[in-house]
């Protein structure tokens, strides 16, 4: 019995390829982020760089509501920000829109390093749908038989760019911690961020995991790259190396750790 | 280290290089690596994220300063390379536990990655990191000490190697307050200063931390008579950032003293009674009425002549010994000697 359902599976899948051979078309194209570059004056211009490595996830709307869609496919963005999905017209249902939902969080493969993630634990995409889709668009976003064409680029608003530039800064970190190591890449990092956060930024010896300031009446910290990557150190330096500081405040130039190991310590965080 | 780390993470020199950016609600702070100007505090460079960071920089960034020159490393590497090979090596705790920029130093050359001219200069720049014997060793025994005088002559010296004592000689004069200092404390040196008397086995005054936000140390004591006190200087037990460091010394006479005070600030002060030892350790005090009588017969009878002077400084030199010898019984003895 169990053979024969696999059997008659089998078969239904290749009757729906062979159906859809035709109609396949490509999602394709590339998520970027808006940067705010810091200056030693505060922020200066904005840039827009590659979200690397993000989760992509393909939708068919269902309904009038954002939520209201079904998942297609999923990938993740390649180190370039690029991705691209292969799917039939079927999948997305005729005349439906289709959304693409990108999370500053990746799958921890072998060349994905880090997930940002809310103090809940929750990791929150930013969603591309409708005119948002084809804002470079050449062609018919809604279902349509034949190829899809695809935006070539899509841009994440300024707003929602923190936890993207988080992901940007660690990523290089860790191409270049790979470049040291033979390519070899660290282990997947995790990011504590979200609009409005007052925990502090630290790295945290017991879980291995960042926090970062995002409070927007002092400090919030999602652009200040040396800030992100610094703490990124004390993950590498926990990974790599004898842990480099004792914990507590460090502040730039005040007295602080320097090249300290402290293993194990009473100290299990790490302000930054 | 890890502000080190921070810079090489980042990886892109050309955007990177050479500034620290924390941007704030209210614009931003940031620190330049490459002049070492606004780096740190004082003495506490071994310790100092930004000024350690400039340090490891110079070895592979492009620039070549006044204080940098190029490397030359073998096998195609690179400083960045070397750099990176120290820091992964660095997996062994010494026994304090603590990895220091000193460890990296040592560690550096135990790898061959050798450029010592120019690792020196660069890490006397940046860290004024001072791994060298000063020229006054060998001092690390009280007769080997190295004499400072009191008019505030600064020496500049050194722990080195690991767990070095240094000893110092000053002399001095009764009743007459001094002050010996430490200062400019680098490459996280902490020091404790103790003050002996001339033999060794009285301590006048310990010190470790004069005020509570400095490593420097103070010690104030008022010698109960003309001798050569000792001074022994070395890194706190407790201290964190360096096993090695340089620092400055000084002594000072502050004028007239009160006799027999104890040293002023944390010190354990000790030491006799004033100008009557052994009268003062037999009645406990100098405010009893026979050691006050005794002083008085002292300052204005004996000291009036040549002979009377040389008859109080013997008993100066012998005295302090007789009375940090005196038991219970004695001292009841020459109370009633001198009752």
């Amino acid at each position: 019995m169990r053979n024969t359902l696999l059997t008659l599976s089998a078969l239904i899948l290749v009757l729906v390829a062979f159906a859809n051979s035709a109609q396949a078309g490509t999602v394709s194209g590339e998520v970027r982020y808006t940067d705010k570059v810091p200056t030693t004056s505060g922020f200066g211009d904005t840039r827009y760089l590659p979200v690397p490595y993000a989760r992509i996830e393909l939708y068919r709307k269902t309904g009038p509501e954002v939520t209201d869609a079904i998942m297609i496919s999923s990938d993740n963005l390649g180190a370039d920000g690029t991705f691209s999905f292969t799917v039939s017209n079927s999948l997305l249902g005729g005349n439906s829109d289709f959304q693409l939902r990108v999370y500053p969080d990746c799958d921890g493969g072998s060349t994905q390093p880090v997930r940002v993630l809310e103090l809940d634990g929750v990791s929150v995409p930013v969603i591309f749908q409708g005119a948002a889709m084809v804002t470079d668009a050449a062609g018919d976003w809604t279902g349509v038989a034949g190829d899809i064409d695809t935006p070539s680029t899509l841009t994440v608003s300024e707003d929602n760019s923190g936890p993207f530039n988080i992901m940007f800064c660690i990523s290089r970190a860790a191409e270049r911690v790979a470049l040291m190591e033979g390519g070899t890449f660290p282990d997947r990092v995790t990011v504590y961020w979200e609009p409005g956060s007052t925990t502090g930024t630290y790295t945290e010896s017991t879980s291995q995991s960042i926090y970062l300031l995002g409070n927007p009446t002092s400090d919030t910290d999602e652009f200040d790259d040396d800030v992100i990557v610094h703490e990124y150190g004390h993950f590498i330096s926990y990974n790599y190396t004898q842990e480099d500081s004792p914990g507590g405040y460090h502040y730039g130039e005040e007295e602080t750790c320097a090249l300290r190991g402290q293993r194990p310590g009473p100290a299990t965080s790490r302000p930054g | 280290m890890n502000t080190y780390t921070e810079r090489e993470l980042t990886g892109n020199p050309l955007l990177y290089r050479s500034v620290y950016i924390d941007t704030r609600v209210s614009g931003a702070t940031h620190w330049d690596i490459e002049p070492p100007a606004a780096i740190g505090f004082p003495g506490l460079h071994a310790n100092d994220e930004i000024a350690v960071q400039s340090a490891l920089w110079d070895i592979f960034d492009p620039d070549n300063e006044t204080w940098d020159s190029a490397f030359s490393f073998s096998g195609g590497k690179t400083g960045e390379d070397a750099v990176w090979d120290v820091y992964r090596s660095l997996q062994t705790l010494p026994s304090n536990n603590q990895i220091t920029v000193e460890d990296f130093w040592f560690q550096w050359f135990d790898l061959g990655y050798g450029n010592a001219v120019t690792m020196d200069s660069i890490f006397n720049f940046h860290l004024d990191m001072r791994f060298y014997e000063d020229a006054f060793e060998d001092n690390d025994r009280r007769l080997d000490s190295t004499p400072l005088t009191d008019d505030g002559t600064t020496l500049n010296a050194t722990f080195f190697p690991e767990d070095d004592e240094d000893w110092y000689s000053l002399a001095v004069i009764h009743d007459m307050q001094y002050t010996v200092s430490t200062s400019e404390l680098v490459n996280g040196a902490d020091t404790v200063v103790t003050v002996y008397n001339r033999t060794g086995d009285t301590v006048y005054g310990t010190n470790d931390n004069r005020h509570a936000s400095t490593r420097e140390s103070r010690v104030t004591f008022t010698p109960p008579y003309d001798q050569t006190v000792y001074i022994k200087v070395v890194q706190t037990p407790s201290r964190t950032y360096a096993e090695l460091g340089g620092y400055k010394i000084s002594a000072v006479e502050d004028g007239s003293g009160e006799p027999g005070d104890p040293a002023p600030g944390d010190g354990d002060g000790g030491g006799g009674g004033g100008g009557c030892f052994v009268a003062t350790a037999a009645f406990g005090t100098m405010g009893a009425q026979n050691v006050r009588t005794l002083c008085s017969v002292r300052d204005n009878s004996l000291a009036s002549s040549a002979t009377g002077a040389d008859i109080t400084a013997y008993y100066y030199y012998v005295s302090p010994d007789i009375a940090e010898e005196m038991t219970s019984p004695i001292r009841a003895l020459v109370r009633t000697f001198i009752d």
